[in-house]
Parts: structure tokens; C-alpha cells; sequence
């Protein structure tokens, strides 16, 4: 079994030869990636469910009747998350389509 | 480079111009005009759109002339003011053959149904109520047929188109036609009504600044680009005052009428086959217009990717069909969602918004290249300036504006949907302006402070503290999602990929 931690030395080396920043440039690219496409999927997710909110799709307002006072106000809210979140969303898609 | 061989004498510039102006717009706009806003005073509403245009393209006459290369309005807008004016201009000309395009494809169902009320009756029931639907299948047929490649129709059509008009308004002043009231009887009332109408049926005008952007291909463009659009101008107005004077003589105002206000004066005028010639006429037009404004809108959309405002995505070109089909795709997209719409008055005045105020910027190109470049070759010369640009800023606004001041509806969501798209417009350059690398690490930390925000205030209520504000969703998915915000937060504000690749 591999030893848990390398001797200091080793990362000083690994450092000097720059193969850490690539470790790290991976990881962060897949954390991206990943991260991302979650942002995105919420964001489209909370686009959909504000929408019902508003539109009253499924009868949502009924069902949600007794939990919330004003509809408007977390529509509001919803959507200025949703547009927030779905911009940073792609933009780390995009990062990541441009780095490969 | 676009290679020009300068062929094409003055009459194929008339008939160039002609087939720009005389299109489906004719089809389509006479009816909200007709039986909404000018009633009998229509020909005198034409008779001012008529006007405002020939002032207008005084101007481009002028700037035509001295730059006769590839481009247009561009071109023009870009060597007086460079930058944002030009870039908005470039935006307004696109939004203008997108409105046209999903004006067309709603023209063609209307007309389409027309003919299915003659030849199968219950078919027509169906294609009246799914008017969206087929426009939208149009749009993507001929948006298909564009990425093939497929040639447009010829220039014989408009000398059909002509025929056709001319024997209609001779079998119209022929046959018994009520006497119209052409002005109004109550001035007060009247006069703006007509005005209004201006707006709605100018589109069916300004068609003939396609002229413009084929200058390079015509002999002599300094002489005869201005003589042949002037002709354009001064022919098509008469024309189509006489349609719409005997379709209006022979459809009198009053009754609810399910048919378009030109195939009911054919019918009338012409039985038997005169509803169905104009049908077939409008279809014909409709396509024809479709197809040259999916061009229009790519070729505009390229332009301006190449000078660096639109992703470069859009100047891709198909490797067997060797079309921009990302181009036409992105546009046809927009042009299905508008013509789903399938409202013509809103269609109509949101067509005209784009190109009223494109004419005001090039007026105001015209005043600003006289003043900038004054020893600029110029064969032909606005007559009476400035006062003609100034009248022709004034006018292209007042156009603008009239139906709003009305009250008229169709106008008023247009303007409020056109003055949106202008914002998202300006927001675009902006962005552009300050690159994309900020807008990440501005966006990444607004996205941290959300999350942030998020998983403090799940801490919050989970301690009892304060009352949830998303009752509907339970501690652990906030909890989650904030803690997803401030990784994506983190990423994006930390985020050098943007600025490594610019470099």
C-alpha cells in the first residue's frame, strides 16, 4: 500500500518539475466541469419551479398555500438566484471547454 | 474577398429595387391599417408613408452613391460614428429581418388558408387555428432549405407581381366602386389615425434599400443606385395607393370580415379566380421574403462576428452545403418564436421599430459625414440639407412614437418587447466592452455571497433562530445548494482560464 503523505522533499521536487500545477489545473478543471453542470441543472430546476410558482402550473400554489404568504417575493428571490446561478454555471462550462 | 463584376445596368437596378419594395407586405398589412386604424383615409396614409420614405432615401441615395462597397446602413453608420452606434445599428437591422421573416411566415399560413377555404373547407378549420404551428414548420423548412443552399426566386416575379396589381386596379376603376372619403372628415380624429396606419404599413416601403447592399454589383453606382431608388420610390407609392384605393372601393368598412382585405376586393373584382390568384401571389411573396430575410439576418450576424461583437460560432460554414448554417439556425430560432406569436398589427410595428430607427442613424450618418469628411467625393447630393436628414430623423421618431401616443396596443407591447431587446442589446456591448474574464470573477462573487447567505441562514433556522423563508424546501437541500454556490462562487472568482487564453 501506498504511504498516506510523501516525504517533503518528493513535493518539493514534484513542485520544481510543475507537476503539481498540472495536478492542480486537473482537479480544478474537473471541479469545474462538475460543479457547473450541478449550478446549471439548479438553476434550470429553480427557473421551473419559479415559473410554476407564478403560473400557478399543477395547482403548486395550493399545494404550497399554507407554507408561503407572498408569492411574488419568492418568485423574486427564485429567479434573481436562478440567473446568478445558471451565468456562473456555464461559465465554468465554458472554462472547462476552453482548457481542453 | 468578394469579387464584383459590376454587370448590371440601370433597368436590372430599377428591377432590383422594385423586387426589394414590392413583396408579401402588401398582403398582410393593408387589413389592420384598412379596418382598424385609417378606414377610407388609407390611400392618403400611404400617400405619407410614400413621402417619409422618398425623404429617407434621399439620404441613402447620398451615402449609397459615395460608398458604393458591400455593407449599407453599416457601412455608413460605421464611418460616421464608429463603435457602439454602428453596433447598434448592425443590432436593429437584424431585428428588423427577423420581425420580417416571422411576418412573412405568418402571411404565407394566412394566405394558405385562404386557399384551403376555397378547395377544402374542413381543412381550413385547421389551418385557422394552428396558424403558430404551421408558420413555425415554415420557418424551419425554409431555414433548411437556406443551409442547402437553395436559389432564390427570380427577379420575373416582380413584373408578375405588376401585371397582376395593374389589372386589378383597372378591373377595380372599371367595375362600380364607391367614391372614398381619401381625407378624413374629422380632421382631428382622422389625421393621427392615418398617421398611425403609416407606421404599420411602412414595411411595405422600405424593401428597396436592398438596393444598396447590391451596389457593388451595378454599373456605375454613383449615377445609377440613387436614379433607380428614387424611381423604386416614386413608382410603387402610386401603385399602391391604387390597391388599396379599389379594395377599400369595393370592401366598405363595418362588417366582420374572415378573409385578407386584398383576396375579398379580388374575389370581388375578379370572381372566380381573383382571390385565388392573390393567394397564390402572397405565397409566392411570403417565400420569396422568408428566404432572403434568413439570409439577410445570417449575413448581418456574420458581420458583426467578424468585427468582434457576436461569437465567432456564427461565421462557420457548412462543409458540403458551404452556407453560415450556425448563422441562419440562430436566427430561424427566433424567427419560429415570433411567428409562433403569429399577432400581424405587433409583427408589423415591431418590423418597422428596427428600420425607423436604423433610417434615423443613417439621416444622422449623412449630417455627421458632411461635417467630418466634407471633401469626400459625393455624385449625388441630398437635395435641400440639412433640412432634409433633419425631417428625416424627425419623421423616422415621430413614426415611432404616433401609435403609442394613440393608445394602440399591438404598437405598445411591441415598443416595451423592442425597448427590451435594445437593453439586452446594450448589455451585450457592455459585456463585450468589458471582457469576459470581469464579468466571471463580478459573477463568481455574487454567486459566493448567495451561497454564503444560503448556508448561514439554514444554520440560522436549524438553531431556531429565525422562521425558514423557503418553507417548501427542506434544511439539507439549502444547505447543499449553498455549499454548491460557494464552490462554483470560488471557482469562477479564482478563474484565469479567460485571461490566460486572451493572452
Amino acid at each position: 500500500m501506498a504511504p498516506a503523505f510523501l516525504p517533503l522533499n518528493i513535493y518539493l521536487l514534484l513542485a520544481k518539475k510543475g507537476v503539481i500545477g498540472v495536478w492542480l489545473m486537473n482537479i480544478r478543471g474537473t471541479l469545474a466541469i462538475v460543479v457547473g453542470l450541478m449550478q446549471s441543472v439548479i438553476a434550470a430546476l429553480v427557473f421551473i419551479f419559479a415559473c410554476s410558482l407564478y403560473f400557478n402550473f399543477f395547482g403548486v400554489q395550493g399545494q404550497l398555500n399554507g407554507a408561503i404568504e407572498s408569492c411574488h417575493f419568492h418568485v423574486l428571490v427564485l429567479l434573481v438566484f436562478g440567473f446568478f446561478s445558471i451565468i456562473g454555471g456555464l461559465f465554468l462550462v465554458y472554462e472547462w471547454l476552453e482548457s481542453r | 474577398m468578394l469579387k464584383t463584376k459590376g454587370k448590371l445596368g440601370f433597368f436590372d437596378a430599377l428591377i432590383m429595387g422594385l423586387s426589394g419594395a414590392i413583396g408579401f407586405e402588401i398582403f398582410v398589412l393593408l387589413d389592420y391599417a384598412y379596418f382598424h386604424l385609417a378606414g377610407p383615409s388609407i390611400g392618403l396614409a400611404l400617400l405619407l408613408a410614400g413621402l417619409i420614405n422618398l425623404i429617407i432615401m434621399f439620404s441613402y441615395c447620398e451615402l449609397g452613391a459615395a460608398m458604393p462597397q458591400v455593407g449599407g446602413e453599416y457601412t455608413y453608420i460605421k464611418a460616421a460614428y464608429s463603435g457602439l452606434v454602428a453596433f447598434i445599428s448592425g443590432c436593429f437591422r437584424w431585428l428588423a429581418s427577423v420581425f420580417a421573416a416571422a411576418l412573412a411566415a405568418v402571411c404565407f399560413t394566412q394566405q394558405l388558408s385562404y386557399i384551403f377555404s376555397i378547395v377544402a373547407p374542413t381543412v381550413e378549420s385547421f389551418v385557422s387555428t394552428q396558424t403558430p404551428l404551421i408558420a413555425i414548420i415554415v420557418v424551419i423548412v425554409f431555414a433548411a432549405l437556406d443551409i442547402k443552399g437553395v436559389k432564390k426566386l427570380g427577379a420575373i416575379i416582380v413584373v408578375i407581381f405588376i401585371a397582376i396589381f395593374a389589372i386589378f386596379i383597372a378591373s377595380g376603376l372599371l367595375c362600380e366602386l364607391t367614391p372614398l372619403e381619401i381625407l378624413p372628415t374629422q380632421p382631428l380624429e382622422g389625421l393621427p389615425k392615418a398617421f398611425a396606419a403609416t407606421v404599420y404599413m411602412f414595411p411595405m416601403f422600405f424593401g428597396m434599400r436592398a438596393l444598396i447592399a447590391g451596389g457593388a454589383l451595378i454599373k456605375r453606382p454613383e449615377k445609377n443606385v440613387p436614379k433607380a431608388i428614387l424611381l423604386s420610390a416614386l413608382l410603387i407609392t402610386p401603385l399602391y395607393i391604387g390597391l388599396a384605393y379599389v379594395a377599400a372601393g369595393v370592401v366598405p368598412l363595418g362588417e366582420d370580415y374572415d378573409k385578407p382585405l386584398l383576396n375579398l376586393a379580388a374575389e370581388i373584382i375578379m370572381p372566380g379566380v381573383g382571390g385565388a390568384l392573390f393567394a397564390i401571389a402572397g405565397m409566392v411573396a411570403s417565400l420569396s421574403a422568408l428566404g432572403t430575410s434568413l439570409m439577410v439576418q445570417s449575413s448581418i450576424a456574420r458581420g458583426m462576428s467578424r468585427d468582434g461583437y457576436l461569437p465567432k460560432a456564427l461565421l462557420s460554414i457548412h462543409r458540403r452545403f458551404g452556407t453560415p448554417y450556425v448563422a441562419i439556425i440562430a436566427g430561424s430560432l427566433f424567427i419560429m418564436i415570433l411567428s409562433g406569436i403569429g399577432a400581424v398589427p405587433f409583427l408589423g410595428y415591431a418590423a418597422s421599430f428596427g428600420s425607423l430607427i436604423v433610417f434615423a442613424l443613417v439621416n444622422l450618418s449623412l449630417i455627421k459625414l458632411r461635417k467630418k469628411k466634407p471633401y469626400m467625393e459625393r455624385p449625388f447630393k441630398t437635395p435641400l440639407y440639412p433640412f432634409t436628414p433633419i425631417a428625416g430623423i424627425i419623421l423616422s421618431i415621430a413614426l415611432l412614437v404616433s401609435p403609442m401616443l394613440l393608445g394602440e396596443e399591438p404598437a405598445i407591447v411591441a415598443f416595451i418587447s423592442s425597448a427590451g431587446l435594445t437593453a439586452l442589446v446594450l448589455m451585450a456591448y457592455y459585456l463585450r466592452m468589458i471582457g469576459l474574464h470581469r464579468l466571471q470573477i463580478a459573477i463568481g462573487g455574487a454567486v459566493l455571497g448567495i451561497g454564503v447567505s444560503f448556508v448561514l441562514l439554514t444554520c440560522l433556522v436549524e438553531a431556531g433562530v429565525m422562521s425558514p423563508v423557503f418553507p417548501f424546501i427542506p434544511s439539507y437541500i439549502m444547505f447543499l445548494i449553498g455549499v454548491i454556490s460557494i464552490i462554483a462562487g470560488i471557482l469562477n472568482a479564482t478563474s484565469h482560464g479567460q485571461k490566460k487564453h486572451a493572452e
